[in-house]
């Protein structure tokens, strides 16, 4: 299967005052196209570093980083926020929508950096966030929203541009377990359906069970990967 | 990002902002009516010179002197010596002289001044009037304003063009009063009264004493009377002169002195006029008010003391620029203060937004984007404030107006000026802002709250 993304020896140091701190200690790893895999391990061992780092958010201390056949290391900002652009989805934890925009206009905003015209932009921003099944809510802004409506105007914002690659750092963090469920089984069908490829960070062990492929980091390591099995 | 969508971006982001922006709109339309109104107040200054020059006299006119001690040495000019060498040549005011100012470029007309004193009776009343004879071409070309009566045309008998003022100069000499008070009309109207002219003065004063006899008087017309109907300033100088065609007097005189000299010409030791005649002095008309600095120093050049209004009009000028910078920097002081209101509003604009600011570039918005969003803004407030600025300009110049006997005007070009002013200092505000909104990082920008 061609990979995606390769992950070659990646360091992350992080310098706080006198002390450095190791977040990543020589990461490698691969992830296939259309292939979702989920990273988990225990707090602070460096899963949303390694995330936005992919994302190209966060600089590289050491090692590549390659992704569609880029090497995002040595990007520059603005060649960043081009890479962003074209091929990359991104979803918070803490949903991180605009407060005095409705939801669709949340959706549309993404599509907005493209350059597309407002209807088209609208149309498909109302078409995706029926997809998530929020066709009532377009018109509500997200502080009338609950957080698991918030989360899918989230998702939708995400996906509506089509991107290559979904990274979605703890998306059910902040959800109770059924809705979290719904959320990750709303990503898988959407994903499944475009072939697209997506890396979740979760330490919830039921959701990463969702995934194809489950990547355990401890300490800044990769200690582990497994395969899920199907039924 | 399309540049419209950008434009209708920044100005909803503006529009949730309401209060701010409105008060930041406020500042940018008081600093930009302020400096307008200002320079409004300069250039009115300068408008009402230029008019009140304009009434009194014409700005292309150049007057030129001969004060009788010029000399020309090929190029420079030297005070009269006595002991002159014959290498030096004497510049003359004569008609040879005239014809070479007439053969100057952008010269339209030129004539040489001829003034003498007559005197004029009509009934028991008399009046001393000093006579400016000029070409009829000067005449013409002066155009001069006619209240009353009519220009004489060429080879028409001599006539007076006399300004209104003039008749108040005749008294009764018996009396010897002027035989007329303020609140009085003039006892002569020159254009009903036939006049008599004496033009020999120097025999009328003679025959005072009784032993010679009186010279002979002719008859004499007032063909119109000058003056500016209702001139603002006060009375130009029409209103008090007397002009004549010389071609006219140059006939005239031939008749009534054959031989002798004319009143102001120059006489040899035997008494006998030198000829050709000299004047004291001479008008030259310049085709447009840019040439007049050039001829009058081509006209220097040759000898003579050419001066013009617009000397004057200049000083005036210069004085009302400096006024004018003066009441500009008043103005830039509140748009300083503008500016400094705009640049604030964004910057607070930016601490609000740091975390829209982030998500934004997470979403993949390029830098030029995002730069060119902040600027948009600032650059709005600029605008909108401009466009009220000016509008509160125009109100205020009325009412200035009203108040002040016009002194305030506002060309299209100050409009625009204004405008286009409060657009940059917006943008010069706002670019600060909108480079340090492209170098937050994305991540720390989404971690603030
Ligand atoms: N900006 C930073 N400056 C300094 N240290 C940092 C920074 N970000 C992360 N770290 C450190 O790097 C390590 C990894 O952090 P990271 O956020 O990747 O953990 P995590 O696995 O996502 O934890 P959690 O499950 O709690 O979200 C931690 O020890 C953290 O203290
Ligand atoms: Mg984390």
């Amino acid at each position: 299967m061609p990979e995606i993304i390769k992950v070659d020896k990646v360091h992350k140091i992080y310098r706080v005052g006198e002390t450095l701190v190791h977040a990543l200690a020589g990461v490698s790893m691969q992830v296939a196209r259309g292939e979702f895999v989920a990273i988990t391990g225990p707090s602070g061992s460096g899963k949303s570093t390694l995330l936005n780092m992919l994302a190209g958010l966060e600089p590289v201390t050491a090692g590549e980083i390659i992704i569609g056949g880029q090497h995002i290391e040595s990007m520059n900002e603005n060649e960043l926020v081009r890479f962003r652009r074209e091929n990359i989805g991104f979803i918070f934890q803490s949903y991180n929508l605009i407060p005095t925009m409705t939801a669709e206009e949340n959706v549309a905003i993404s599509l907005m950096f493209r350059g597309e015209s407002r209807s088209l932009r609208l149309e498909k921003a109302r078409k995706m966030l029926a997809l998530v099944g929020l066709s009532d809510r377009a018109q509500n802004k997200p502080s009338q929203m609950s957080g698991g409506q918030q989360q899918r105007v989230g998702i939708a914002r995400a996906l509506v541009v089509n991107p290559k690659i979904i990274f979605a750092d703890e998306p059910t963090g902040n959800l109770d377990s059924k809705s979290g469920a719904e959320v990750i089984a709303l990503i898988k069908k959407v994903v499944r359906e475009q072939k697209q490829t997506v890396v979740m960070v979760t330490h919830d062990l039921a959701l990463a069970q969702q995934a194809d492929r489950i990547i355990y980091i401890k300490d800044g390591r990769i200690v582990k990967q497994e395969t899920t099995t199907k039924d | 990002m399309r540049f419209y969508e950008l434009l209708k971006f920044s100005a909803q982001n503006l529009w949730r902002r309401k209060l701010r922006t409105s008060l930041t709109l406020l500042g940018v339309m008081i600093g930009t009516a302020s400096i307008v109104v200002m320079m409004s107040l300069g250039i009115g200054l300068n408008y009402s010179y230029m008019q009140q020059i304009e009434q009194s006299s014409t700005l292309t006119l150049i007057t030129v002197n001969n004060y009788g001690g010029g000399y020309y040495y090929g190029g420079g000019y030297a005070v009269m010596d006595s002991s002159s060498s014959s290498s030096e040549e004497s510049v003359q005011l004569n008609k040879d002289a005239v014809e070479r100012f007439a053969q100057l470029d952008h010269v339209k007309c030129a004539s040489p001044i001829y003034s003498f004193s007559i005197i004029a009776q009509s009934g028991k009343y008399q009046a001393d009037l000093y006579v400016n004879a000029m070409s009829y071409d000067m005449l013409t070309a002066l155009n001069l304003p006619i209240l009353e009566g009519q220009m004489p045309q060429p080879g028409d008998p001599l006539a007076l063009l006399a300004g209104r003022q003039v008749a108040y100069n005749f008294y009764d000499p018996k009396s010897n009063s002027w035989g007329w008070n303020d609140s009085e009309e003039p006892n002569v109207d020159m254009m009903e009264n036939q006049l008599f002219a004496i033009y020999d003065t120097n025999a009328y004063y003679q025959a005072q004493g009784g032993e010679t006899p009186m010279p002979k008087k002719y008859i004499l017309e007032t063909a119109a009377l000058l003056g500016v109907e209702d001139s603002e300033y006060g009375w130009s100088q029409y209103d008090y002169n007397v002009y004549a065609d010389l071609e006219a007097v140059e006939r005239e005189f031939t008749k009534v002195f054959k031989k002798n000299a004319w009143p102001n010409q120059q006489t040899d030791k035997k008494g006998k006029p030198i000829t050709p005649m000299t004047y004291n002095q001479a008008y030259v008309l310049v085709d447009d008010i840019d040439h007049v600095t050039e001829v009058q120093q081509a006209i220097n050049d040759m000898g003579f003391q050419a001066s013009s209004d617009l000397d004057y009009l200049k000083s005036m000028q210069e004085q009302s620029r400096i006024i004018q910078y003066v009441l500009a920097g008043i103005g830039s002081v509140s748009m300083l203060v503008a500016a400094i209101g705009i640049a604030n509003t964004m910057l607070m604009s930016i601490f609000e937004r740091t975390k829209e600011i982030g998500i934004f570039k997470v979403l993949g918005c390029s830098l030029g984007n995002i730069r060119a969003m902040f600027l948009s803004e600032a650059a709005l407030i600029g605008f909108s404030g401009g466009v009220l600025g000016i509008g509160l300009s125009f109100g205020l110049s009325k009412i200035i107006n009203v108040l002040l006997n016009n002194i305030s005007v506002i060309p299209f070009w100050l409009a625009m000026l204004g405008l286009g002013f409060a657009v940059g200092v917006g943008m010069i505000a706002g670019l600060s802002p909108a480079i340090r909104a492209t170098r937050l990082s994305p991540l720390e920008a989404i971690r603030t709250l």
